[in-house]
């Protein structure tokens, strides 16, 4: 029952790996969750605004593609023939651009180069380019690094000429990303901080607030590990503790009063044993040794051998019922049951008592409905009776009745054993079957008992999975049910 | 009449042997179980007293040996566990009786006679103690030549006391035997029985028959010669 020699329970490697056991715990655990879960919601917001800030430079540049393609194309209708004032134009419209970084190049239909701006065809081949339609109005351009290492953003146009449907020209723009990739750059740099910061942070909150959240169970844990034998009265302080916590907290103090119940209960029973065994043992003891203290006639040793032996057969019959009683209380213990004849076994106990009570000028009655059986042990079935009677016996005063009824009810043999004695007090009530309870020390110890013979009435029942009863008026007198399973 | 005591424990062995030495028998002492199976297979037992816990050969095992080897010696096993399965172990494996330890040596006493006793019960019909008789088959007694009024119980209380007389009976045993309950009352009951009985038999009379000895029980006969 001692709780003491390990308080905390030691987790296997705990030294070598203290990681380990962190992620084991609780608090570890929910750290866990909560960073990770606050860091992935982190991550995946600044992973979204990156790719719509990429696709917005994307649909931009696009933009602007399509702008330089179709001003090529206005440029090629009107000034239809010379190539030269063609090339000046690109020139003139090009540099007039803030963006100066564009390569254009226009071909005719069989890949003879028309005009070039910016001698682009060393960078870029015509393989490099998709060629899509002037019609095509969702066209987009693809990105390519150059043999430098350089990002563009290509697009390569057909165009028709409306006047003279058999020409055809192909326009190729290219444009430099370098301004936009930098940007880009410098905004996935801060992503990167942010992302880094936000971890250490998830991190660094997450496990406050587990550590918060799971700090009363460690003051549970704490409590219980207070717990010890002499501590058994303290209870866990369940008023501001969260819901669930306190349903636990609560449980708990339930086990701590069942435990301090049976403690109580068990020590109790230790001393009520050691005072039953202490009083025959000092009565045997003191006998002899006045006895051997001078010498004495036959007659006197003879009387102090008599007294000795009263007192070896009330040892006897204490360890008797207290073995008896103990092994009905811990395993599951068989009897032998037969068939018995409750009516008979009941005017037999009643013989047995008849003059005891007659001495004591108690009326001893059995009213009993004919051929009760019931399966019974038989010498724990009159054990039971017998010490309902006897008990009856000495707490009703001459001129009172002592009756039992025996009668069948449903599938149960139901046996009332009453009498019109002293009766017990209400509170005594719940206890009388108890081992040494005693509701009156002084009576019960002159009139013989030691306080168990109700408490073998009890386990006699509990071996016969019978129901026993017991009420009881002052003054008026008690009335003990006992209810078998019939045959 | 010759009994075999097989007991390992020193002071209950010394006590059987005087016990059952003073009550007229022969007995032998054996301390462990190999030793009580030899005795109990070389010489002619009248009864063998077998403790079950016994070093080297435990009770059952001489038990079975005995069993085995066809010896008919009747067996009272004597034992400190009560549980229900021991006892039908005991008789299972052919032993006569069964008692339970810490027992008391009256109880043990009664069960010796009455095992030495089966195979020889003669039905005796009139039993006489001084001037005291005992008609068993009418139901009768009279004692000085005048018929006693005594109830059904009274005389069955009367009729094991004579046919017992000179043996001191426990009040369990009579409990057992006249009312044919079986448990440890623990109370004076018996003895109130007792008292009626001997206020119709003794009381008018100087001579008293039933005597009382201190913590054992009773006894019938005229006086105690002690």
């Amino acid at each position: 029952m001692s709780l003491s020699p390990s308080a905390t329970t030691e987790v296997p490697g705990r030294d070598r790996w203290p990681a380990a056991t962190f992620f084991r715990s609780l608090s570890g655990r929910l750290t866990l969750w909560y960073a990770a879960s606050a860091f992935a919601l982190v991550a995946v917001t600044l992973g979204l605004l990156y790719a719509a800030l990429t696709n917005t430079f994307d649909d931009e540049i696009d933009g602007f593609l399509k702008d330089t393609t179709n001003m090529l194309v206005t440029l090629l209708r009107e000034k239809e023939t010379s190539l030269e004032s063609l090339k000046k134009e690109i020139d003139s419209e090009l540099s007039s651009r803030r963006y100066a970084r564009v390569f254009v190049r226009v071909t005719d239909s069989k890949g003879a180069i028309l005009v070039e701006a910016h001698q682009m065809s060393h960078d870029f081949p015509d393989s490099m380019f998709m060629l899509m339609d002037e019609a095509d109005e969702a066209r987009h351009g693809s990105d390519a690094l150059t043999k430098r290492g350089r990002l563009f953003r290509l697009m390569a146009t057909r165009v028709h000429n409306p006047e003279n449907p058999g020409e055809t020209h192909v326009i190729q723009v290219a444009y430099d990303r370098k301004h936009e990739s930098g940007i880009l750059h410098t905004y996935r740099r801060s992503i990167w901080i942010g992302l880094s910061t936000a971890l250490l942070a998830c991190a660094i909150v997450g496990y406050f607030i587990a550590h918060r959240g799971i700090r009363p169970v460690q003051q549970i844990t704490q409590a219980a590990g207070r717990v010890t034998s002499s501590t058994l009265h303290e209870r866990l302080e369940t008023r501001n503790l969260p819901t669930e916590i306190q349903t636990l907290a609560g449980t708990f103090n339930t086990m701590l009063d069942r435990l301090e119940e049976s403690f109580r209960r068990v020590s109790q029973f230790s001393a009520d044993i050691a005072h039953e065994l202490r009083t025959p043992l000092g009565n045997l003891r003191g006998g002899m040794e006045v006895a051997l203290g001078k010498p004495r006639t036959v007659e006197e040793y003879r009387d102090v051998l008599g007294s000795a032996l009263e007192e070896c057969e009330r040892l006897t019959r204490l360890v008797d019922r207290l073995l008896f009683i103990a092994r009905t209380e811990s395993a599951e213990s068989r009897i032998e049951l037969e068939n018995l004849d409750v009516t008979h076994e009941l005017s037999v106990v009643r013989e047995f008592y008849e003059a005891a009570a007659a001495d004591a000028q108690v009326k001893l009655t059995v009213t009993s409905e004919a051929s009760l059986r019931a399966p019974l042990n038989r010498e724990l079935f009159q054990s039971a009776i017998g010490n309902l009677i006897a008990n009856a016996l000495r707490h009703t005063p001459p001129q009172g009745e002592v009756a039992i009824a025996a009668a069948r009810a449903n599938d149960r043999i139901v046996i009332i054993v009453s009498d019109t004695g002293c009766g017990i007090p209400a509170e005594h009530l719940p206890h009388v079957f108890d081992r040494f309870y005693r509701v009156d020390d002084a009576r019960s110890a002159a009139s013989g008992g030691v306080g168990l013979g109700l408490a073998l009435v009890r386990s006699i029942a509990k071996l016969h999975q019978a129901e026993l009863q017991i009420q009881s008026e002052v003054g008026k007198g008690t009335r003990v049910t006992l209810a078998f399973r019939g045959a | 009449m010759k009994i075999l005591v097989v007991e390992d424990e020193l002071k209950s062995a010394a006590y059987l042997r005087k016990g059952l030495s003073e009550s007229s028998y022969v007995v032998d002492v054996a301390d462990n179980g190999e030793d009580g199976l030899h005795l109990a297979l070389v010489n002619n037992y009248d009864l063998i007293i077998l403790d079950v816990m016994l070093p080297k050969r435990d009770g059952w095992s001489v038990l079975s040996e005995l069993k085995k080897s066809s010896v008919p010696t009747p067996v009272l096993l004597l034992t400190a566990k009560d549980a229900v399965q021991d006892r039908v172990k005991g008789l299972e494996l052919g032993a006569d009786d069964y008692l339970v330890k810490p027992f008391a040596f009256s109880e043990l006493l009664a069960r010796v006679r009455s095992i030495l006793r089966r195979g020889t019960t003669r039905v005796e019909q009139m039993i006489q103690v001084a001037d005291l008789e005992v008609d068993l088959i009418r139901h009768r007694a009279t004692r000085g030549g005048k018929r006693m009024d005594l109830t059904p119980k009274e005389f069955a209380l009367l009729s094991l006391l004579v046919r017992r007389k000179g043996e001191v009976l426990s009040r369990t045993l009579i409990a057992e035997k006249v009312w044919d309950m079986n448990f440890d009352s623990g109370t004076n009951v018996v003895d109130v029985h007792v008292r009626r009985l001997r206020a119709k038999l003794d009381d008018p009379y100087p001579v008293k028959l039933i005597q009382t000895v201190r913590g054992v029980g009773y006894v019938l006969e005229p006086q105690r010669d002690d």
